[in-house]
């Protein structure tokens, strides 16, 4: 099955066309998606401003993240879920969107980052967690998180305007 | 009549030199809305974290009046960014803001949750020992926690809800 099969597909799927035509559906699914991307983005600015020593200095790195991480978590399935729901309504238009391929970019440079930065830099944790000395590998891992995630804000946000 | 008034408001600003350097330049636009959303990720989750601490649901190893401390400035930095990015997008549409009951009520209820917050950061400042355990956590904190919560969200939802007045 093509591609453009699949899409044209999902479309004319009864879920694709009810989220396309309804009069609520996709605002409420919209909204919903914001409200899971603001807490993903937001618990991961705290966690790079601690990285990059401008906020939370008292704190142990470790503390911070095992608080946050598992609501950023959920707030991603929550921002997949929407997402995937968003998708479904125009699939075709929106798989060749410029701007959301962009977004999708920018998510995995900051998922790549974040495995970079948890398999190598934070397996040494213990050593640097309380100090004030943030190795300059931590520090550069939250400066780019931060970037890349204000990119993947910045096309989200350009899709509606584009499509 | 007050929505009279409202929507010859609304004109007016639409006349305004700046209303006009929006409408010619409409990449601003989706530009001062990216940073809309920027500081409203801050918001919510500075705000967040300190509900569901009050509720026991995160952080509860720490004393309130350090989570508090920590992320209450969060809520306050990121709103003036908000209401900065804010002001210009109703003065790039002002009637789609000012007139419609979307724009209205969100406006009702930040009020509301701006003015409960202050309430809360004032209380736990003079509690200065901190709450030891959820147990200790009175009432009237987990109201405001799902207050607060509560209306974060819908005002997220209505902001949405604007774009689509029909």
């Amino acid at each position: 099955m093509a591609l453009s099969d699949l899409l044209l597909g999902i479309e004319h799927s009864a879920l694709g066309t009810a989220i396309r035509e309804g009069a609520s559906w996709f605002p409420m699914l919209e909204s919903l998606h914001v409200i899971a991307l603001v807490s993903v983005v937001g618990s991961i600015v705290a966690v790079d401003l601690r990285l990059l020593g401008l906020a939370s200095r008292d704190q142990p790195v470790m503390r911070l993240t095992n608080d946050l991480l598992p609501w950023t978590w959920g707030a991603f399935v929550v921002a997949a879920i929407s997402g995937l729901l968003l998708f479904s309504s125009t699939p075709v238009r929106y798989f060749d969107n410029t701007e959301l391929r962009l977004k999708f970019f920018f998510m995995l440079l900051a998922g790549v980052n974040m495995m970079v930065f948890h398999f190598v830099t934070y397996k040494n944790v213990h050593t640097w967690d309380t100090s004030d000395a943030i190795p300059g590998s931590a520090r550069l891992a939250g400066g780019l998180s931060l970037a890349f995630w204000g990119l993947v804000i910045v096309f989200g946000r350009w899709v509606g305007f584009t499509l | 009549m007050l929505s009279a008034a409202i929507s010859d408001f609304a004109a007016w600003i639409a006349t305004t030199p700046l209303s006009n350097f929006f409408t010619s330049h409409l990449w601003l636009i989706p530009a001062s809305q990216s940073v809309h959303y920027m500081a409203l990720a801050i918001l919510f989750s500075s705000a967040a974290i300190i509900d569901l601490h009050i509720l026991g649901l995160v952080r509860v190893h720490q004393a309130l009046s350090r989570t508090v401390q920590r992320f209450v400035p969060g809520i306050w930095i990121a709103l003036v960014v908000m209401t900065l990015t804010g002001l210009l997008l109703l003065i790039a549409e002002p009637a789609r803001s000012l007139t419609t009951w979307e724009f209205q009520s969100k406006m009702a209820m930040l009020l509301c949750v701006v003015v409960l917050t202050l309430f809360m950061q004032r209380r736990v400042a003079a509690q200065s020992g901190g709450w030891g355990s959820s147990a200790d956590v009175p009432v009237s904190a987990r109201l405001f926690a799902v207050a607060s919560l509560t209306l974060w969200l819908l005002i997220i939802v209505a902001g949405r809800w604007i774009a689509y007045h029909a």
